[in-house]
């Protein structure tokens, strides 16, 4: 039964590298498949990568919400950054904080570590994979409101990611603790 | 006229990348450590592709896009490589992730919270210290076997194997462990650095005296 | 006409974000802080100049090949930054005084006190590293 399943599992491996091939080759002929199979096996067996466990899940539609705002988020932001390299008066200091996530899955973590390296304002600096916690670096954040409102964008993240494409002990995680800052705001929101 | 405005926007265009190619070089000659001088040739390395891009979608042809594709890899190879060089982390002590901050094996990647609750994993590295077998001194059977079949069950602290997880990627084929146990032989430089004692190790505030952020009332960089 | 006038202005601005991007890297004072500069505008300057160049070639094939550039990027760039960002935390690279807040140290003080420790306890046996 797991022989079975895993195989399948290589075969999707196998049909997005051989998609991959196809495009840059930039045409769909049967050499170029065939080749790109054979490529994909020998790739995927040469260099040996820890099998991804997925959830098995996907919501299109909080996928989709989750792709809308990681693009607004982008654009948003980039003009951010872009305004803070040019305004005369200099940027702030900096913090790094950490990011206590509800989530344990591998997978999870590095999407949410990635999206918060892409959307300005964040970048990781580093992760405690046993722990869940992601710590990252935020530009210009010298106030506890900011530091507050950085910690809440990280884990606007991980709820999108989780409604999306998280397993189900995850999300059960996320309707245990819905609101992972409160005790940090004190409960005075 | 419109011909003009073409004109001057892409004339507009050219100027921006040419400056930002500049002034990133400016901060290659400048960059106090070995790191700046990488992110900026990251950045030089983006300005080329967006000229190239620009190149591309006014001057009809689109046989160069390869070309982005092998510069974009080089930047992150580069970078890469790089940090890697700099970064002490870079000797290999089997067993645990280099430079990890739990002790933490590669058998144990689909790690449960539930299993690592107390506060910042004092005990989780007594507790995963001896779960490791022969610590330092050859790779644990199940790292040796190759990372598959992990559970992702509550009562995962090692590999059991409760039930099977989706995974997508190879059973073991090939034994990992003939790949994996080449690594410890680290070179033997690595011994010699100690933090960051590369050969641009960088200076104790790494500070080119532009200073835009607040005072420092105390230098806390000799700390480490 | 209009669809180059497009492209032009598409390109202008990934002009302006590369700028914007040197321009950080040659302000902010710290190198956490010039690697959002460096990372962060090249993604959208490079999308823009993607969609520039798929405006006057809507062909498939340039279509998909500037989906794998800018699919790469998306995947590289934050595990390059990550990867500088850590490097030049762990060591001496980082100015102490432009952070605020700091909740890594205490985390990585004792990682490292703890490999400082393995060691210790392996140099006593046998030594993968020797020659």
């Amino acid at each position: 039964m797991t022989k079975r399943r895993s195989f399948v599992q290589q075969l999707v491996l196998v049909f997005f590298l051989v998609l991959l091939w196809v495009m840059l080759w930039d045409a769909v002929s049967l050499m170029h498949i065939i080749t790109g199979i054979i490529l994909a096996f020998v790739v995927t067996r040469v260099f040996y990568l820890p099998p991804v466990v997925l959830s098995g899940r996907f919501n299109i539609i909080h996928a989709l919400s989750y792709g809308l705002w990681f693009l607004y988020s982008l654009i948003i932001a980039s003009v951010e950054v872009a305004w803070y390299a040019f305004r005369p008066r200099a940027v702030g200091a900096g913090s790094v904080i950490a990011c206590d996530l509800r989530t344990s899955s591998d997978l999870l973590m590095t999407l949410v570590a990635d999206t918060a390296s892409l959307i300005p304002g964040s970048i990781i600096v580093d992760s405690d994979r046993a722990l869940g916690v992601l710590y990252l670096h935020v530009l210009d954040c010298d106030s506890e409101e900011k530091v507050l409102a950085a910690k809440e964008l990280v884990y606007h993240i991980e709820e999108l990611l989780i409604k999306a494409l998280g397993s189900h002990r995850d999300l059960a995680a996320l309707k245990v603790n819905p609101d992972p800052m409160a005790d940090e705001r004190g409960g005075a929101r | 006229m419109s011909q003009i405005v073409l004109d001057t926007l892409i004339v507009a265009a050219s100027v921006l990348l040419a400056t930002s190619a500049i002034i990133a070089l400016y901060r290659i000659v400048r960059g106090p450590s070995i790191l700046d001088r990488m992110i900026a040739t990251d950045v030089v390395l983006a300005s080329i592709m967006c000229g190239l891009g620009g190149f591309m979608a006014l001057s009809g042809r689109t046989d160069l896009l390869p070309v982005l594709i092998v510069l974009a890899m080089l930047g992150f190879v580069g970078s890469v490589s790089v940090s890697r060089y700099v970064s002490k982390s870079d000797s290999m002590t089997p067993g645990a992730e280099v430079g990890s901050l739990s002790d933490f094996s590669s058998s144990d990647w689909h790690m449960p919270k539930e299993s690592a609750d107390d506060a910042e994993g004092d005990s989780d590295t007594g507790t995963r210290q001896q779960a490791q077998s022969a610590v330092g001194e050859e790779w644990p059977d199940d790292v040796a076997r190759g990372i598959s079949d992990v559970a992702d069950g509550p009562d995962a602290i090692t590999v059991q194997e409760d039930e099977e997880p989706v995974t997508v990627g190879l059973d073991q084929g090939t034994d990992p462990g003939a790949d994996l146990s080449a690594e410890p032989v680290a070179d033997p430089d690595a011994e010699g650095e100690g933090m960051g004692t590369g050969p641009d190790s960088g200076p104790e505030d790494s500070d080119d005296g532009e200073r835009t952020g607040p005072e420092p009332e105390e230098d806390e960089g000799g700390r480490r | 006409m209009i669809l180059d006038i497009i492209s032009a202005v598409l390109i202008l601005l990934g002009g302006v974000l590369s700028l914007a991007a040197a321009l950080g890297l040659l302000r902010f004072g710290d190198l956490l802080s010039r690697m959002h500069a460096s990372a962060k505008p090249q993604i959208l300057g490079l999308l823009m100049v993607a969609v520039a160049i798929a405006i006057q070639y809507p062909a498939w094939s340039t279509v998909t090949t500037l989906a794998i550039v800018i699919s790469f990027q998306l995947v590289t760039i934050p595990v390059a930054t990550h990867m500088v960002g850590r490097a030049g935390y762990r060591t001496k690279h980082l100015r102490r005084s432009m952070l605020y807040r700091d909740e890594l140290a205490e985390a990585v003080d004792r990682a490292e006190a703890r490999e400082a420790a393995w060691e210790r306890r392996r140099g006593s046996g046998t030594d993968h590293n020797d020659g």
